[in-house]
């Protein structure tokens, strides 16, 4: 038992937004969305987080980090390699492209830091994925695959809630709320992505994308292009 | 496979195998294969394979070197059942441009899915630009469109694709159906870009995050962009009126431009707009619109 217990504490250590991988300064696309109009209160913001998990995460994010998790597993490096740069092919805009290394190669360095011997040979690429260290760090740590795959969901999920707190603004309480009325769904979403085949890999949000764009050259703004 | 005919400028009419439709349910299976060569200084289309009813019409020369060719799909459009496999490849030093007459209908179909695959082959020193008309997808339609460009290093593209769910001209929204549509950019082999959307009866139609209520969808793509020419593009579609929604961003030197509009002369203006823009550059040659464009 205590093993599980270490493995579920080793979860919260990656998942916690006290990471530090800079997670915090980037809204994807949030931002934008929030100063052209379209999220004004929770309800929208519902509406928008619960259409990123559906339409996007569920079939990218998500079924690419059973195949990375796999890979690591297999000490396959070149596999590893391969679905990272089919993942970064999948990011949309410079915005989230740049987030995704930024954020990569952060873990990267903490890990190499921790002893994870893998990331010594990684720690100086710019094109990793965030997803690619988090699965490499999942295995080290021995956390369970389908757990892992929640954990990264919550951090990602609660991380957009922080972002549209300080941009809506909401109240912390309405944002714990959204929280609670989404968290019900991440595992039967991540337990879905499971059954998506190579083939069915992929999806855009094209309101998205382009919001994230028109953020590259916002203004005046709070969080990093 | 048929054989490959040798075409040139002059050359004699297309040879068009018997017609290969058999019944409705099993649909055309239809192929058509070009290969652009520069020859004495002019890139022709060197080389023609054809099954079905895909066809292209004499290559003409606008502006000097570059082939400009009209690519026509089958006549009524596509239904369930239907293949499509059309393959470019420009090679030796060959520039071309594709566009096409008018827009690709893809029809209500019983579930029977209708495919078109297209594989844009550019190697180096080649360029290619492919501006084909819009594809209209009928309400109750199952489709599937693929896209591959395939570069080698100084390989050249530009080209969009615009895609219009239902029929907002008559308005016949998208309700149900399945639209899924893939474009993929790889250099030597590595992904450069893998956009891909799946339009599942009338989901994302209406999310805020997806298509936004908007039922047409534009991107626009163009390698050997510096970042100096992405502010071009972007200082091109500066203070343009409307209520279309334009990104426009900058992967490695791949740029590539969204819009989401109610119709497609919304989208393909915009997209107009940056070709113009960046062409001289990319392209080393002022725009040139082909003459269909204003008919």
């Amino acid at each position: 038992m205590t093993d599980s217990h270490l493995s579920l504490l080793k979860l919260l250590q990656l998942s916690s937004p006290t990471l530090p991988v800079g997670a915090f300064a980037y809204s994807q696309g949030l931002e934008s969305a929030i100063d052209s109009g379209i999220i004004k209160d929770s309800k929208a913001l519902r509406v928008w987080l619960t259409d990123s998990l559906e339409l996007s995460l569920k079939h990218v994010d998500l079924p690419i980090f059973f195949r990375l998790y796999h890979a690591w597993q297999n000490e396959d490096l070149n596999v590893v390699m391969q679905w990272n740069q089919i993942l970064r092919a999948q990011r949309e805009t410079n915005e989230l492209r740049s987030e995704d290394h930024h954020l990569g190669l952060a873990l990267a360095r903490l890990l190499k830091d921790l002893d994870v011997t893998e990331a010594k040979a990684l720690h100086k690429r710019n094109d990793l994925c965030f997803i690619t260290l988090f699965t490499l760090a999942a295995n080290k740590w021995n956390i369970d695959i389908q757990q892992a795959a929640n954990g990264f969901v919550w951090s990602w999920l609660d991380n957009q809630i922080a972002a549209a707190i300080k941009l809506v603004p909401l109240g912390q309480t309405d944002g714990q709320k959204v929280l609670s009325d989404l968290l019900p769904k991440i595992p039967n979403i991540v337990e879905q992505s499971t059954l998506i085949e190579d083939d069915d890999i992929g999806a855009s949000l094209p309101m998205m994308a382009i919001l994230s764009a028109q953020h590259e050259t916002q203004y005046s703004r709070l969080f990093r292009s | 496979m048929p054989a490959i005919q040798p075409l040139t400028e002059q050359s004699s009419k297309p040879s068009i195998k018997p017609q290969t439709k058999q019944t409705d349910s099993q649909g055309w299976k239809a192929h058509l294969t070009l290969g652009f060569e520069k020859r004495s200084g002019k890139s022709v289309l060197a080389s023609r394979t054809q099954c079905g009813p895909l066809t292209v019409q004499r290559p003409f020369y606008p502006e000097g070197d570059v082939c400009h060719l009209y690519l026509l799909h089958p006549p009524g459009g596509v239904v369930g059942g239907d293949e499509l496999h059309i393959n470019v490849e420009a090679a030796k030093q060959a520039n071309a441009l594709i566009t096409t007459p008018g827009a690709t209908k893809f029809y209500r179909n019983t579930g029977k899915l209708a495919k078109q695959i297209q594989i844009l082959t550019v190697l180096n020193d080649s360029s290619l630009e492919w501006f084909p008309q819009e594809n209209i997808f009928f309400d109750g339609t199952h489709t599937q469109l693929t896209t591959r460009i395939e570069l080698e290093e100084s390989a050249r593209f530009m080209g969009w694709e615009i895609n219009c769910y239902g029929r907002p001209a008559s308005k016949e929204l998208f309700n149900s159906g399945k639209v899924d549509t893939k474009l993929e950019i790889t250099r030597n082999g590595e992904p450069l870009l893998l956009d891909r959307l799946k339009i599942i009866n009338n989901d994302a139609l209406q999310s805020p995050a997806s298509l936004a209520g908007y039922p047409c969808f534009g991107t626009f793509i163009a390698t050997h962009v510096t970042p100096q020419l992405l502010e071009k593009a972007r200082e091109a579609i500066t203070g343009i009126g409307g209520n279309q929604q334009v990104g426009i961003t900058l992967l490695d030197d791949i740029l590539v431009a969204r819009c989401l509009g109610q119709y497609a002369e919304q989208i393909s203006t915009i997209l107009k707009l940056i070709w113009m823009a960046l062409r001289p550059e990319v392209m080393g040659r002022d725009a040139c619109h082909p003459r269909i464009w204003a008919t």
